[in-house]
């Protein structure tokens, strides 16, 4: 039986109806399984409700294809009236994003299941779709992920002096000229064998982290780089202080880059005029 | 994609529902066409998402019911200021109509309002033997066919429709081919060409779920 609820009485003697309301539900999949059932067996035996669910089914599939609706790039909507043909997107019932908020919202507010009783989904359905419109950003406004800058190339002399403290001699200075050539696999396998002490070991250690965190291995950059004191690391290779930033944010630990990136941005020079660019976009 | 999904969602809701309050409406201020109904609410349905989008109309604590009034509201103006640019258009309303209890626009053809057993049993059989025939279309020729015979749609809109895709032109020879096929397919069955008789359109959506939309998973050939 469907409840009285989603019936009204007709006044021409004919019997009860279908509510505007209720068909607008079942005409985006908003009722339950069989609910959506029951109101389709009253279409097969009311005209009447049959005619106006046909109406406004045939109203959407027009309106789907007159065009589509676009959010350009500063966030204005246009409708883009289809020209000729026009492959889209499948969409009768309500997307799956705005359902799942919507079923969210249903569950947990009795208010709203009341509401529901009282075939009002459809306005239900329209605010939780706004939920997401409003809390979303767009595309233009999601933040660019932070870019890696390369640490700058040893030169020949410190490399040589870097190998002679390499437990591999030839190890270190093979990791770093494969990071000059941006062969980060190459550069990956030799820095991690060349195990250095003292300010080599330091800079072994930024290169790598550096070197990980370009192939987006953010974890162990991270590993790498956090095991280096900040005090230690020599200005010129401050970069691996960002690549550290970039790991964490790109790894989803967005306290602590949030955290690194304020420290930049109170130092000096272009790594702090970054971090201080980056902090203002957030 | 979830904001634009959401954008997609809340478009298609904020037409059908500003259509519907339009079709109420007409019953009270007058008849316009569906064309102007569809129009109508496309321009209202796009203005309120704008709306929306630059925070101008804030509706995320607002009372469902409190949103639904507001749009019945919107649809009752738009349709006032359709009937004073073209008063000749917005007929007086017929008052010898048969009503249902929220009014219903006239633009649509009036059925009786009670489907005997006899005629129900007559309505099933017709529909089954419709749905055998459609599922032995490819989904494409049964997607076509559907948008023209259930939905009124000319060859430009259903080439148009995202889930058709082809010219005009190949809508026009499918549709030829698909008449073909569906009258002699009905003609084994032992219907002649008729109109659809009550009761078909929901048989089908109750056979198929959405007869659109179902399509896309169902085999069959042509």
């Amino acid at each position: 039986m469907i409840d009285s609820g989603s019936l009204a009485p007709g006044k021409d003697g004919g019997g009860v109806h279908l509510s505007n309301e209720l068909l607008q539900d079942l005409l985006f999949g908003l009722l339950p399984k069989p609910e959506a059932e029951r109101s389709r067996a009253h279409l097969a035996i009311c005209p009447d409700c049959e005619r106006r669910y046909q109406e406004r089914f045939a109203a959407r599939e027009r309106l789907r294809a007159r065009g589509t609706l676009r959010e350009l790039p500063d966030g204005q909507l246009v409708f883009e009236v289809h020209a000729g043909n026009a492959a889209g997107r499948s969409r009768h019932a309500l997307g799956p994003v705005a359902r799942d908020l919507l079923d969210t919202v249903r569950a947990n507010l009795p208010a709203i299941r009341q509401l529901s009783r009282m075939r009002t989904v459809a306005a239900l359905a329209l605010v939780a779709a706004t939920l997401i419109i409003v809390f979303y950003p767009r595309q233009s406004e999601i933040a660019e992920p932070p870019q890696l800058d390369w640490l700058p190339a040893m030169s020949a002399d410190l490399t040589s002096r870097g190998a002679e403290d390499s437990l591999h001699p030839g190890a270190l200075a093979a990791g770093l000229e494969a990071y000059a050539a941006q062969d980060l696999v190459q550069a990956i396998e030799q820095l991690q064998r060349a195990e250095a002490s003292g300010p080599f070991e330091i800079i072994r250690k930024a290169y790598l982290g550096s070197a990980l965190a370009w192939i987006e291995r953010y974890t162990e950059a991270i590993e790498v780089l956090m095991s280096i004191d900040p005090e230690d690391l020599p200005e010129d290779y401050s970069e691996a202080h960002w690549a550290l930033y970039v790991s964490l944010q790109n790894s989803g630990h967005l306290a602590p880059a949030d955290s690194l990136l304020r420290v930049m941005a109170a130092g000096y020079g272009d790594l702090a005029q970054r971090a201080a660019t980056a902090l203002d976009r957030k | 994609m979830a904001r634009e999904d959401a954008l997609g969602d809340a478009w298609l809701l904020l037409n059908s529902s500003i259509f519907s309050y339009l079709q109420q409406h007409t019953t009270r201020l007058g008849v316009a066409s569906r064309e102007d109904l569809e129009d109508l609410a496309a321009e209202n349905a796009l203005d309120l998402l704008r709306r929306i989008t630059n925070g101008k109309w804030e509706i995320t604590n607002r009372h469902p019911a409190e949103v639904a009034g507001y749009l019945s509201t919107v649809a009752r103006h738009a349709l006032m200021a359709l009937q004073r640019r073209s008063r000749r258009r917005a007929l007086p309303r017929d008052e010898n109509r048969d009503e249902w209890d929220m009014g219903q626009t006239g633009a649509g053809q009036t059925m009786g309002t009670v489907v005997s057993p006899d005629q129900r049993l007559e309505c099933r059989e017709f529909a089954a033997a419709l749905r055998q025939c459609a599922e032995e279309l490819s989904p494409l020729a049964r997607r076509v066919w559907f948008l023209r015979v259930f939905c009124q749609m000319s060859s430009a809109a259903i080439a148009a429709h995202p889930e058709v895709g082809i010219r005009a032109s190949h809508v026009d020879v499918r549709l030829q081919r698909t008449r073909r096929t569906m009258r002699a397919c009905m003609k084994k069955r032992g219907y002649a060409p008729q109109d659809m008789p009550p009761g078909t359109f929901a048989e089908l959506v109750k056979l198929f779920g959405d007869p659109s939309v179902s399509v896309e998973n169902q085999g069959g050939s042509q």
